[in-house]
């Protein structure tokens, strides 16, 4: 029976880790994973979970520069050069699902995306 | 003597394939154990029957046990419902249309009608209806743009003015299209807002043509978003999609329930900026609209100017509140009554309720504090201090 109890480990082994790769997937969906786009085009997506504290600079002088700030789970914009600073006041973003922030002179957008959060739209 | 060969359970048999010879145990000859013959392996067993009924069992629970895993493997990925989304610029905002378990072209054949209308509707854009009708020219509009135009005219009359599409000119001096904010005078104000006259707009369209009397100007960005809604989601129903949220720049519009059969869950965003949202809606097939202050405002000497304009004064509308938002079927008319019942304030937004009918309510006062028309009791939940407001009374 040594043989057979080898083939039933391999194939368990094998399910096991088709079950952890797809637990592990649906976490990742799940998870708060901010999308940053400009003209859109993603330009990176960032993990806020996991990612440390830093600033990210996006675009040029001559397409806007908006600055990005990721700390503790949470993205805002920190400064922008657009006229209307409505990316600015947005304020922090950590939800999925919830309101992007949007800078509409310069095209950005930072989007958290995933299954994770406890809505599926803001109206607002 | 009876011989039986069987299938190889032996115990080398993932290495080569070897035969189970299954010897019924009816001669002295043969005693039970392991045996060898020609490079054949073999057990011979006391009762052959049982253990192959046994090895059979065994082989069976497994497969049971490998279907059944592989069905919760299956079964997790099922869970999470396949979603697509289309995520454009158009009518100056964001715009996510999101189907699930639909194919996404469904969803960019809705963008492309909300393209369209927002070439044609566009204040800014050039080439546009409105602003070939904002020159003062005869402009001609489609079949969507001239339904939207006499809709946003009836809306205007329904609201008693409190919504008018020709309150253009006044946003214009307040800078409110160009982001140039300026607080303009009393005088200059007074002058603009004997200009704001939806119904003699209204009678200069005929149905398809629109030439606007001399100095008017319209701006549909109070009904269009609402309009494109409302025919992107009769677009979505027509390809057979039947989840599916629209969000139009805060403007949510809702096809059926989640694929599990719940309501969606529409967050009503925080005026203050506090918290990404104040209350959370369980609704499903309809319209949330919000507007509110905060939207587009500047400052200056202290004070806070926003987009919402009171035709009547050509002045920010100050009545109280921070925002409305309106729950409803016709995505046209939640556009329209949440920025009229932002301009009309808490009481008379109410009255206005108990007559016209056909929607909800949701009220943000200055303070925080939420009203809500009854038929939200029970969808509605929040942690800010609420009451309802009944029909009656």
């Amino acid at each position: 029976m040594k043989g057979k109890a080898k083939w039933v480990a391999v194939a368990l082994a094998a399910v096991l880790v088709i079950c952890i790769v797809a637990l592990v997937f649906q976490s990742a969906k799940g998870g708060t994973v901010a999308e940053i786009s400009k003209d859109g085009q993603l330009v990176c997506s960032i993990d806020l979970k996991t990612a440390p504290e830093q600033t990210i600079t996006v675009g040029d002088a001559e397409s806007g520069i908006n600055i990005i700030e990721v700390q503790k789970g949470r993205i805002r914009v920190l400064q922008a050069d657009c006229k209307n600073q409505n990316c600015v006041e947005c304020g922090w973003s950590d939800e999925a699902g919830g309101r992007p922030i949007v800078c509409l002179p310069n095209r950005l957008v930072i989007k958290i995306t995933g299954e994770g959060g406890r809505v599926d739209a803001v109206s607002g | 003597m009876h011989i039986r060969i069987g299938f190889a359970y032996t115990s080398n048999c993932l290495k080569k394939p070897a035969f189970f010879i299954e010897l019924a145990h009816t001669s002295p000859l043969l005693e039970p154990g392991r045996f060898t013959f020609s490079g054949i392996d073999g057990i011979i067993y006391e009762n052959p029957q049982k253990e192959v009924n046994e090895v059979r069992k065994k082989a069976l629970k497994i497969t049971y046990f490998l279907a059944a895993l592989a069905l919760c493997v299956t079964g997790l990925c099922a869970c999470a419902p396949k979603s697509e989304t289309a995520s454009f610029f158009a009518m100056n905002t964001l715009m996510d249309i999101t189907v699930y378990g639909a194919d996404i072209q469904a969803a960019y054949d809705a963008q492309s009608i909300v393209n369209s209308l927002d070439r044609e509707l566009s204040a800014t854009s050039e080439s546009s209806a409105v602003y070939a009708a904002n020159t003062g020219e005869a402009a001609r509009f489609t079949e969507n743009g001239a339904e939207l135009l006499s809709r946003a005219f009836d809306l205007c009359k329904e609201t008693g003015g409190a919504l008018d599409i020709t309150v253009r000119p006044v946003m214009e001096a307040w800078g409110f299209t160009t982001d140039e904010y300026r607080v303009p005078g009393e005088s200059e104000l007074a002058e603009l807002v004997k200009k704001v006259d939806f119904s003699a707009a209204a009678e200069s369209f005929d149905g398809a043509l629109l030439t606007l009397p001399e100095g008017m100007k319209i701006d549909l960005g109070a009904v269009a978003k609402g309009y494109a809604a409302d025919r992107a989601v009769e677009s979505l129903r027509a390809a057979g999609v039947e989840h599916a949220v629209l969000n139009l720049g805060g403007n949510v519009a809702l096809v059926g329930a989640n694929t599990k059969g719940e309501p969606w869950k529409v967050g009503v965003k925080d005026p203050f900026g506090k918290s990404s949202y104040v209350a959370v809606l369980s609704v499903a097939d309809c319209n949330v609209v919000t507007s509110g202050g905060y939207e587009r405002y500047f400052e200056e000497n202290g004070m806070t100017y926003w987009h919402i304009i009171d035709p009547e004064t050509g002045m920010p509308a100050r009545t109280g509140l921070a925002a409305v938002t309106i729950v409803g079927e016709s995505g046209v008319e939640c556009d329209a009554f949440s920025t009229a019942l932002f301009v009309m304030g808490e009481e008379k937004g109410l009255e206005f309720w108990r007559q016209i009918g056909g929607f909800e309510a949701l009220f943000i006062r200055d303070d925080g504090t939420i009203v809500i028309t009854e038929g939200l009791q029970g969808s509605f939940e929040s942690s800010s201090d609420w009451e309802v407001a009944h029909r009656e009374g």
